[in-house]
């Protein structure tokens, strides 16, 4: 097995019969685009560290 | 977790040291070649006012440009029609903290006062989706997560609300002093609150954005992550403090080693370029990446990344671990999978 793999592991609550996902996710669909376009364009986005911090 | 660092510290930046600062930041472009973000936080960056925020940013447009990106991380409290004038004459994006509904937000962020703040939020960040350059000037909303809180209530709030984007923290925390809400090392409870609110975000036909999710996503389809604490990307960061003292990733505050550099660098003493290219901040970029050879062996490595450095400290062994939210990520990778699977988007992809 490649190492770096991605494998699965048996969770008792993340079994497939939890998952109720029957139509086509907005999500995952905006992320498959991004990555798309982040390749054709060969975009290198800058880190945007605004999301790391919350006033301590 | 107990830092009172800033109680010895200059309550605001003064301007002389913005000065300083605007110089040194123009130095390191010119020496780096490549822009860089700044990010303006605390303690809470709008107690400069509007008058000290225009000079602040006029100085780095002046110096650095339309290209550099700069924004605000707020708690959201001072948001005003004058300040948010300030923020979009320079470009700036701001961030507002917002934890979720007023029973989760105001118990943990009170103002000095101790009132709730709540409600304050809420005007301000209404004020900034009024505005017709919502989308250019309003980042998001930054929410630290309550393990014991009610997901779907804090997926459905932050709908209600309107934000382009939310993203979640977890609590801070080591091996040695855990993070709120986990009794072991081995409790995934932040994951397991994550993989909720990841149901609810593959579901949901018109989504806000949630970046630690997106960047999972992203990573398991073999593209990149943009967050701190994902992935194996890592990131040049320094702070520097009001009184111009520049120190490391801030979130290193929460462990014992801190967040000092040996050298007590200051603006007043040093460059930020020679910074850049000295052994001790080399060693410091080079400790980003985890270092525990149950890191190295993991299959979910390249999308974890081993997480923050500050989780992975324990007393007698420093940053040589795992993150303490290492069955967190693994419950939230795992479960993230399992979506894309389904689509047939995973297999192709491997490293």
């Amino acid at each position: 097995m490649e190492k770096n793999t991605i494998i699965p592991t048996e969770s008792e609550t993340a079994s497939d019969e939890s998952l109720d996902i029957s139509v086509d996710s907005a999500a995952i669909r905006r992320m498959v685009e991004e990555i798309r376009s982040e390749s054709e364009l060969g975009v290198t986005r800058s880190y945007n560290r605004t999301f790391n911090r919350h006033n301590r | 977790m107990g830092d009172e660092t800033w109680r010895s510290l200059p309550k605001l930046m003064s301007q002389r040291t913005q000065e300083i600062l605007a110089e040194q930041l123009a130095g390191l472009a010119d020496r780096q070649g490549r822009p860089f973000s700044i990010v303006l936080h605390g303690g809470e960056p709008l107690l400069l006012g509007e008058l000290r925020l225009s000079t602040l940013f006029t100085a780095l447009r002046q110096k650095l440009g339309s290209e550099f990106g700069i924004s605000v991380q707020t708690n959201g409290v001072l948001i005003t029609d004058k300040i948010i004038d300030v923020l979009e004459k320079y470009g700036i994006r701001v961030s507002i903290s917002l934890d979720g509904p007023p029973t989760l937000h105001d118990t943990r962020r009170p103002d000095l006062r101790g009132r709730p703040t709540h409600a304050r939020v809420l005007q301000g960040i209404s004020k900034l989706l009024a505005r017709p350059a919502s989308v250019s000037l309003f980042s998001g909303l930054l929410a630290v997560v309550d393990p014991y809180s009610d997901p779907d209530n804090v997926y459905r709030f932050f709908k209600e609300v309107g934000a382009p984007s939310v993203d979640f923290l977890y609590r801070d925390g080591n091996h040695s002093k855990l993070p709120y809400g986990k009794d072991s090392v081995d409790s995934d409870i932040y994951g397991r609150w994550m993989a909720k609110i990841l149901d609810l975000y593959i579901a949901d036909p018109q989504p806000m954005r949630i970046r630690i999710l997106d960047d999972i996503i992203k990573l398991l389809l073999g593209g990149a992550g943009m967050k701190e604490g994902i992935g194996l990307t890592d990131f040049g960061i320094l702070v520097i403090d009001t009184d111009g003292s520049i120190r490391k990733n801030d979130t290193l505050k929460s462990s014992p080693l801190g967040d000092t550099f040996n050298a007590n660098w200051n603006l007043n003493n040093c460059s930020l370029s020679d910074i850049a290219t000295s052994d001790e901040f080399r060693t410091y970029h080079i400790a980003q990446k985890p270092s525990s050879a149950i890191c190295a062996n993991c299959s979910l490595l390249r999308v974890c990344g081993g997480g923050m450095v500050t989780h992975r400290f324990k007393e007698g062994r420093g940053y040589e671990n795992p993150t303490v939210f290492c069955a967190d990520q693994k419950f939230l990778i795992e479960r993230v999978f399992r979506h894309l699977s389904r689509y047939n988007l995973v297999e192709a992809r491997v490293a």
